[in-house]
Order: structure tokens, then C-alpha cells, then sequence
């Protein structure tokens, strides 16, 4: 739900039952006034009459308006005590000039003339009373649909230019990133509010640039206190292997150790490489031609390819992205080298690059595990196979941050991996 | 031949004087800042082996630009843990001749130190001799008794590293990353290494040549003309 929506929608529910109270208290009050009015019109009448009658002794013979009318009838005997005093009441009754039944107010009292209780009762027509009713609530009606126009309008007009800064600040913070050198910038504001949004949110991501400065130097940091011990391994296991008084068993756990030392390195270059790409420590884009990128490597892996005795098959079409470099030939050689490592002997290495993707297919045995989770970090397809199976997490890493699309999928004996250069043509 | 190595993993610094002093050199060892700025700049060596972290108030990187100042043809090969990019181009960008990163073979190391000693000083011109084989590195090329040898881009770099490394174990692992380069790292199978052993064996014994490369069982090869 947007602002703009929020505040109309509370001003619907602010407002709305305040105009309903307000009907409802403005009919009763007017009712109640008018009522009064009419009460003390017919309770003079009524007083005229008792006057006359006080002094003629008789009913007045004539004492109508147009619009009032009295009527007056005998009472049984004995009655006189139960219809003592005045009573109000509402009534309809016929109306001769205007043809039709009309409200009227109605008061009854009795009076005495000659020993003879009568009932008089004086009648006023309230037809006024009603129309003024209808005439309120239509102005009550268009009172509060006018008001409501102009709240949109203003609500409009008001957002559009107490919000403005805040979307400007929003729009920064889209752009935001934060391998980005720069730090984040807000335009200042002269709303405080705003201001405060932005003097915080710049203290945050100084913040949260710090931390991850310092990460980065960590990351930077273990690497390089890993590497040192290793080469110090390594370089012993060198020297301990020219020892001529070695025994032939003792050379060859030596030889094992630096072994698990070269693939505790890769693994720890591999990590490393993997969160600077997570961390877009590689920015810096150009036109990259992939066709030599893939011929170069190919022919780099050609010896693994004849160790393997691999059918290779490929179709390349010349094709240029704007990539890193570096994360270009970091996605070619994880994709290709994979095909190869998890290849079997005598299988089929078939590349294709064309204007749509790059499509890597190889034989395999068959993956262990869900095929989708093999980008996952370590996941192996094969668990005796050295491979770190961080290649294809870089893989799907860069391709995420290209806006490629990258599906793998396993068919017939054929592992296919292929990157979608844009993601839209699907 | 003097070389200077400038190492402030002490443990380290002793496997690399040890391994080089075997091969021939006069190894001086400084390993903080100050003690590898005051040798590298008061006295002269064949080589710097350079790391690039050092304790003391600068890196290696400083020492090589003071160097290069007062010495610019100096040789100097920097080890560092640091893979970053950065460090590689700025390192060569102030005239470094290479560059390896930690951790290395150690034959790895001695390979290139004796190629770039030999660039320096000959133009990469003098003839590697032993015994019946002659390689004159200039224009890749091999002789077994005067006879040219025609092998494959990888067999030559083979025969080249275990020349530069006689008479020492070599490790399978050693061998293959000699020959894929920095991207070695991204395969873990390395029996392709066998047959172009083979093949460059075959080649050299065709022609005469006595077999100098020794199976060690189990971990690599030695080239070595000792039984």
C-alpha cells in the first residue's frame, strides 16, 4: 500500500464517523428544537382557547389557520380524571389544500364548559420540519464528498512535495553498493524528519562500510596467514624429499602430506576467490570476445582431453559481453575445466557458443544427489573426486551477477551446464 | 652467486637458503624492513628474492622501487602470500622480473632464478650443457650429441626443468603446475605428466642419449646422471 493510499484510507476512517455522529446529532437536536417550537405554538393556542372559553363559556366557533386546525369532542362521564392534563403526540392527517397526508403535531388537553367535559385537541403540520431534514442531510452529504475531494487533491499535491526528499533518499540508497569506493551521499534536506532519515542512514552505511571493509581485510588477512604456514609445509616437504636416507615408505607419506597441503591451498584460493566475487570486488567491465577466451583454455586442457581419450565437439560463433575479464574467463575455465574433471574415459566434451548462451555438455556417470544442488558450496557429484565443487558455485555467482540465467541438468548419460546471456530471451 | 632474501617467515627463509645453497648459490637473509632496505641497497647481489609483507615499517614492494632507483638492471623475484592482482602488476610495473606466489615449489623457484640469472647474464644466450645434451635456450633448442631433438613445447619445457633441477626429487605436483602455469590449480588429476615423460625419455634414448630421468616411486621423477 502506498503513503498516499495509507493516509486517505485513515482520513476515510477518521472522518467518516465523525460526519455519521454528526447527522445523527444534528436530526435529534433539530428535531428537539423544532419539536419545542411547535409544543409552545400549540400549548398558546391552547391557552387562547381556555381563555375564551374562560370568559364565553363556550367553544369558540371559529378558530382555525390554514395551517392549524382544533377539534374538540365530549368526554364520557367520569373520564375527566384520566385524561386530565396535556398530552403531545405525532400523527398523520389528511391535508385538504395540498390533497394529501401530512405530519402533523398534535396536543390534546381537556377542558370543562357548562359541567361538560370535552377533549380538545390543536393540530400543526411539522411538513416543514421534514423537508428541512432532507435538505440537512444533503447538504451533510455534499459538505462531506466536497471536503474529501479536496483532502485528495491536497493529500496529492502534499506528498508529491513533502515526500519528494524522501524518495531522492530512497533512489540513493537503491544506488547504493557497497564495494562501490564511494561512500553514500544524501542531498541535504530542510525538513528535520528527512534530515534525521538521512544523517542516520549515512551513519549506518558508514557503518556497515566499515564492517565490511574490515571483513574484506580479514578475509584478505586468513588468507595470507594460511598461505604462510602452508608454503612452510610445503617447502619442508621439499627438503624432507631429498633426503637420500629416507626410506622408500617414510618418502612417500612425506610425499602424501604435500599432497593435502596443495589441495588445503586450492580449497583456501578457492574460498577466497569465490567471496571476492560475492563481494563484487570485480567492477570493472569491457568487451570481452569469448570465442578466444574458449579456445585458449581449451587448448590449455588438451592434454587432460587426451589423458581422458575425450571426443570433443564444439561450435563456436564469435561473441562479445561486457564483463569483467577476469570473472569472463573465471566462468569459462570453471565450466570447462568441470566437463573435464567429472568427465569419464572415452566420454564426450561438447561446447557451444552462440549469440544466445554458452552451453557445456559432457558425459557423466550419474551425479549423486540433486542436480541442482551440485552449485552449492562442496557439493561433490562424485565423492572420491578431488574437485572442491566450489567451480560451479562461482559459476552460478557470476552469472547472477551478470543477469545471466544458468540451468544444469543431467539427460542420457550427458551433463549440460548452460549460462543464458540474457535472461529475458526465456 | 649471491642472492639476497628478503623472508620474515624464518622457517621459510631456511627451506628456501637450504634448497638454494644445495644448488649453488650464497644465500644472505634479511627479514624485516630495515636490515633488506640497508643490504639491498649497500651491496650488490645476483638476485633479491623479494616477499612482499615484511615487518619493520615497509613492504617489499618499497625495497624494489629503492633498488630500482639506484640499480635498475637488478634482478628481483617476488614471493608473496598475496594473490591480489594489485600487488602482481604493481610489483612487475616497478621492475620486477617475476613473481610467485606462496606457497611455491621450491623447485619452482630455483627453475626461474637460474632462467632469469641466465637472461641477465648471457641474454639467455649460453648453452645449458649436461653431459651428451646441449640446450641453447634462445631459440628452444635441444641437441643429443650435436644432433637437434625435435620436441613438443611441453616436452622442452620438461627437459629444461629438470636441468635446472638435477639430481633432485621432483614431485608430480611440482612437474604439472611447471607445466599448466598458475592455472595448475584448477585441475587435481595429473597423470597427463606421464606420457609426455614418456614420450621426452623416448626421444632423448632414441637418439643415443643415456636415461637420466629415474622414476621415484610413487612421488615423481629425478633427473640425475648418478645411478
Amino acid at each position: 500500500m502506498k503513503l498516499l493510499h495509507k493516509t486517505q484510507q485513515l482520513f476515510f476512517r477518521g472522518v467518516l464517523p465523525v460526519f455519521l455522529v454528526a447527522g445523527v446529532v444534528s436530526f435529534f437536536t433539530l428535531r428537539w428544537v423544532f419539536n419545542h417550537e411547535t409544543d409552545e405554538k400549540l400549548l398558546g393556542v391552547k391557552v387562547e382557547i381556555e381563555s375564551y372559553i374562560r370568559a364565553n363559556d363556550t367553544l369558540p366557533i371559529f378558530f382555525q389557520t390554514v395551517f392549524d386546525r382544533w377539534h374538540a369532542e365530549p368526554m364520557p362521564e367520569g373520564s375527566m380524571k384520566i385524561i386530565s392534563g396535556q398530552t403531545f403526540s405525532d400523527t398523520t392527517l389528511f391535508n385538504k389544500f395540498e390533497n394529501e397526508m401530512e405530519p402533523f403535531r398534535q396536543l390534546r388537553f381537556p377542558v370543562m364548559i357548562r359541567g361538560q367535559a370535552w377533549r380538545v385537541s390543536v393540530s400543526t403540520s411539522t411538513v416543514e420540519y421534514h423537508d428541512v431534514v432532507l435538505i440537512l442531510a444533503v447538504l451533510l452529504a455534499t459538505v462531506f464528498a466536497l471536503l474529501l475531494l479536496v483532502m485528495l487533491w491536497v493529500n496529492r499535491v502534499v506528498s508529491r512535495k513533502v515526500w519528494q526528499p524522501f524518495f531522492e533518499t530512497l533512489e540513493e540508497m537503491r544506488r547504493f553498493r557497497l564495494a562501490d569506493h564511494a561512500p553514500l551521499k544524501l542531498s541535504p534536506s530542510s525538513v528535520e524528519e528527512i534530515q534525521e532519515l538521512n544523517t542516520t542512514l549515512e551513519n549506518l552505511a558508514h557503518q556497515i562500510r566499515n564492517d565490511y571493509q574490515t571483513i574484506k581485510k580479514f578475509t584478505e588477512n586468513a588468507s595470507h596467514e594460511l598461505q604462510t604456514p602452508l608454503a612452510v609445509i610445503q617447502s619442508k616437504v621439499e627438503i624432507l624429499l631429498q633426503d637420500d636416507s629416507l626410506s622408500e615408505a617414510q618418502a612417500q607419506q612425506i610425499n602424501i602430506i604435500g599432497q593435502s597441503t596443495r589441495r588445503m591451498t586450492r580449497l583456501n584460493q578457492s574460498l577466497l576467490l569465490l567471496s571476492k566475487i560475492e563481494n563484487h570486488q570485480f567492477p570493472a567491465r569491457e568487451a570481452v570476445a569469448l570465442k578466444p577466451l574458449l579456445e585458449k583454455r581449451l587448448v590449455w586442457l588438451e592434454d587432460f582431453i587426451a589423458e581422458k581419450r575425450l571426443e570433443l565437439q564444439f561450435e563456436l560463433t564469435e561473441k562479445t559481453l561486457q564483463i569483467n575479464p577476469f570473472l569472463a574467463e573465471t566462468l569459462v575455465t570453471n565450466l570447462l575445466t568441470n566437463a573435464v574433471k567429472h568427465n569419464i574415459s572415452g566420454g564426450m566434451l561438447r561446447v557451444i557458443l552462440n549469440n544466445i548462451g554458452l552451453i557445456v555438455e559432457n558425459s557423466a556417470a550419474r551425479p549423486e544427489g540433486l542436480v541442482a544442488d551440485l552449485t552449492a558450496r562442496f557439493a561433490r557429484g562424485n565423492p572420491h573426486s578431488e574437485g572442491m565443487g566450489l567451480g560451479l558455485a562461482m559459476v552460478l555467482e557470476i552469472c547472477e551477477q551478470q543477469g545471466f540465467g544458468f540451468e544444469t541438468g543431467f539427460e542420457n548419460g550427458v551433463w549440460s551446464a548452460a549460462v543464458f546471456f540474457k535472461e529475458s530471451v526465456f | 652467486m649471491k642472492i639476497l632474501l628478503i623472508e620474515d617467515e624464518l622457517e621459510l627463509a631456511d627451506s628456501i637458503s637450504n634448497f638454494l645453497n644445495s644448488a649453488g648459490y650464497l644465500v644472505e637473509l634479511a627479514s624485516d624492513f630495515p636490515t633488506a632496505h640497508e643490504k639491498a641497497v649497500l651491496y650488490e647481489y645476483e638476485c633479491l628474492i623479494v616477499d612482499i609483507n615484511l615487518p619493520g615499517g615497509g613492504t617489499g614492494l618499497d625495497i624494489i622501487r629503492a633498488l630500482k632507483k639506484l640499480r635498475p638492471e637488478a634482478a628481483v623475484i617476488i614471493i608473496s602470500a598475496r594473490n591480489a592482482l594489485d600487488d602482481r602488476i604493481a610489483g612487475l610495473d616497478l621492475g620486477a622480473d617475476d613473481y610467485l606466489t606462496k606457497p611455491f615449489h621450491l623447485s619452482e623457484l630455483n627453475a626461474r632464478l637460474k632462467a632469469l640469472l641466465r637472461r641477465r647474464h648471457f641474454g639467455g644466450n649460453s648453452d645449458i650443457l649436461f653431459h651428451e645434451i646441449r640446450v641453447n635456450p634462445n631459440q628452444r633448442g635441444v641437441y643429443v650429441n650435436e644432433e637437434l631433438l625435435d620436441l613438443t613445447p611441453k616436452e622442452y619445457d620438461l627437459l629444461l626443468y629438470f636441468l635446472a633441477n638435477q639430481h633432485r626429487v621432483l614431485r608430480r605436483d611440482s612437474i604439472a603446475e611447471h607445466l599448466l602455469g598458475d592455472d595448475a590449480d584448477q585441475m587435481d588429476d595429473f597423470n597427463f605428466i606421464y606420457s609426455h615423460i614418456k614420450n621426452l625419455r623416448k626421444k632423448l634414448i632414441d637418439r643415443g642419449c643415456l636415461d637420466y630421468v629415474k622414476a621415484v616411486y610413487g612421488i615423481g621423477y629425478k633427473f640425475t646422471d648418478s645411478k
